[in-house]
């Protein structure tokens, strides 16, 4: 137990002292904390303040209304886009890069089990997603509550309390997948380019695949098959998930597509789901995250360890 | 006592062997040289023996602890220096052993007294804050040495502990080798593929080409083999008469007498040199210097690993 400690504690210094890491991490938190500055100024200025979840809907807003849909302007969509970017530059050059150094085969021959090490950088990478993930959602509320002039309900705290939860293990899928890659490659570069390009054929390309066949669906049939095809991209999954969690008037996770596309409004309940109705409707896209994490976790972890010592 | 042991070991990568049926015994406090050119299976044994290679078949054991079935005992009283020794190179010289020594069961106060005793006794106090990415090879090397101080292991393997050194560095890291080996009482394998630095301070010496032990001993004894018995002896004269040379020549076993300069190279059955000088003191020459040749040695070594 102490080796894992040991060995989790330095990838933690490791990732906080990291200067790649802290330019990433001041990015996307000056990029939040605008989104949310911008939404929380739109919703002050608009003259119904007595709306149901007028808190959450600080996160799903857009901030901006008349752009390009593809470049994500709410909280939501862009953390769904972000998020994958913060697990997997922590975990691009997890493995590979000790190999590279020689550093590996030092620590192999410490007197620790060898899954020590690889549990170790994956507890590291997901504390580091989870307090990256935590102090922006902690800002962004408080912003909140400074512009708008109230705080979250009760519910609306739990919501946000899910939404951290399941942005974290969120995260923590693009961790795995940057950690398997660099296991899997012996050079960086390659790790590292292949988990971008995964990141950016689903946040960028995906989508068009998907939006166009939704367009051209002319029945239920059709746009179900659309809404399977979107759902194989984990950012969809969490999108979907997290928008049913954030918006409590949404019905079910399988409208969004066509929320996303057109009239968001017709698709909305007048009474909104309770948190637990929520929970259910998308508890299949969260398990779904969930075991795409446990695989590529999985097979990183055989890889490891029944690699050849000698390769390395 | 046996300290390393290996018994049929064999290694195979799809059709290659690379170790093949070795058999090793090493005692406890030998400091036992791997010698042998590249590629000659030094490394896969000392992997092997740290169980982080399994062997195709066959065992190996340290300390009487089956290297494969019990490799965190093993590891535990093993240290190793590979051939690339690997630090973090964007932390400390002092970090890197305190990860060391925590990953060894050793922390605070205990650990930076460790550290701080290891980095003085390889001579890398005043360095000891300085990012390992600013230090020399040299200076790594050393590095590595005052990590294995820090296990304080019963056994360490070190790989190639010289290649990419400066002849100065080499001399320091071998000595400072021999020194830890005697002072902290640690058995020592160390492998090279230069037999000068075997020859200056290993006790004894393995010889592995393609797999294979072909030649094991004492240096002398090896030397001895390696000479078919012959004994090579360097003397240096103040001046070289041939009256000196003649009665050299009637010493029974010399066989044969070189002459360059004032140095005499004498090939001999045994080690004559008690008879050499007495033969040339006798004719009034005077020995500047004399000593034993490892040449014969060199060369068999050469002969040794081409022939196999």
């Amino acid at each position: 137990m102490s080796a894992f400690y040991t060995v989790t504690k330095k990838e933690l210094q490791d990732h906080f002292n990291n200067w790649r890491f802290m330019i990433m991490f001041l990015v996307i938190f000056a990029g939040i904390v605008y989104i949310i500055y911008s939404a929380a100024n739109l919703k002050a200025a608009a003259s119904n303040l007595s709306g149901e979840n007028i808190f959450l809907q600080l996160f799903t807003t857009p901030a901006f209304t008349n752009t390009n849909t593809l470049i994500p302007t709410s909280f939501l969509s862009l953390m769904a886009i972000l998020l994958p970017v913060v697990g997997i530059v922590l975990g691009l050059d997890a493995i590979n890069s000790e190999k590279n150094n020689g550093t590996l085969s030092h620590l192999v021959s410490q007197p620790i089990y060898r899954d020590n090490i690889i549990n170790a950088k994956f507890l590291a990478g997901l504390i580091t997603v989870a307090v990256t993930l935590t102090s922006i959602v902690l800002v962004s509320t408080g912003i909140g509550i400074l512009k708008l002039g109230l705080p979250p309900s009760v519910e609306e705290f739990g919501r946000l309390f899910f939404f951290l939860i399941i942005g974290i293990i969120y995260g923590g899928f693009w961790l795995g997948l940057a950690i398997l890659f660099s296991t899997l490659f012996k050079q960086t570069a390659v790790s590292a380019v292949l988990s971008i390009g995964v990141w950016i054929f689903f946040a960028f390309f995906y989508p068009i695949i998907y939006t166009s066949i939704v367009a051209q669906a002319d029945s239920i049939a059709k746009a179900q098959s659309a809404i399977f095809v979107a759902r194989l991209s984990p950012i969809y999954l969490f999108t979907e998930s997290m928008v049913v969690t954030l918006v409590p008037a949404t019905r079910s996770a399988s409208q969004l597509l066509t929320i996303f596309t057109t009239d968001a409004a017709n698709y909305l309940m007048t009474t909104p789901l309770s948190f637990w109705q929520s929970f259910i409707s998308v508890w299949p896209q969260i398990i779904v995250t969930v075991l795409l994490t446990v695989v590529c976790f999985v097979i990183s972890y055989v890889k490891f360890m029944f690699e050849e010592i000698r390769a390395l | 006592m046996v300290m390393v042991e290996t018994s049929n070991l064999t290694k195979k990568y799809s059709n290659t062997t690379v170790v093949d049926n070795l058999n090793l015994k090493i005692d406890e406090g030998q400091i036992y040289g791997f010698l042998g050119p590249n590629g000659a299976g030094k490394t896969t044994t000392i992997l092997m023996l740290l169980g982080l290679t399994r062997p195709t078949s066959g065992f190996a054991s340290i300390n009487g602890l089956n290297s494969t079935h019990e490799a965190l005992k093993v590891k535990r009283i093993s240290g190793y220096i590979p051939e690339k020794v690997g630090f973090y190179n964007d932390l400390s010289a002092r970090y890197n052993l305190l990860y060391t020594a925590n990953l060894n069961g050793v922390f605070d106060e205990k650990a930076e007294k460790a550290v701080n005793q290891a980095l003085a006794d390889v001579g890398l106090k005043d360095k000891s804050d300085e990012l390992v990415a600013h230090f020399s090879k040299g200076m790594k090397q050393r590095l590595a040495i005052a990590d294995i101080l820090i296990k304080q292991p019963r056994v360490a393997f070190l790989d190639e502990p010289t290649s990419g050194i400066d002849p100065a560095g080499i001399t320091q890291i071998l000595d400072l080798i021999a020194e830890i080996a005697r002072n902290k009482n640690m058995t020592i394998v160390m492998s090279s593929h230069q037999l000068s630095q075997i020859q200056r301070i290993c006790s004894h010496v393995g010889i592995l080409s393609k797999g294979k032990l072909i030649s094991e001993g004492s240096i002398q004894e090896l030397s001895k083999k390696a000479g078919e018995g012959k004994v090579a002896i360097e003397v240096q004269l103040a001046e070289i008469t041939p009256d000196i040379i003649e009665n050299i020549k009637t010493v029974k076993g010399i066989l044969s007498v070189d002459q360059n300069e004032n140095t005499l190279t004498l090939t001999c059955s045994e080690d004559l040199r008690r008879e050499i000088s007495k033969a040339i003191s006798d004719k009034g020459g005077l020995i500047t210097q004399m000593q034993l040749q490892s040449y014969a040695l060199e060369d068999i070594y050469l002969k040794m690993i081409k022939g196999a």
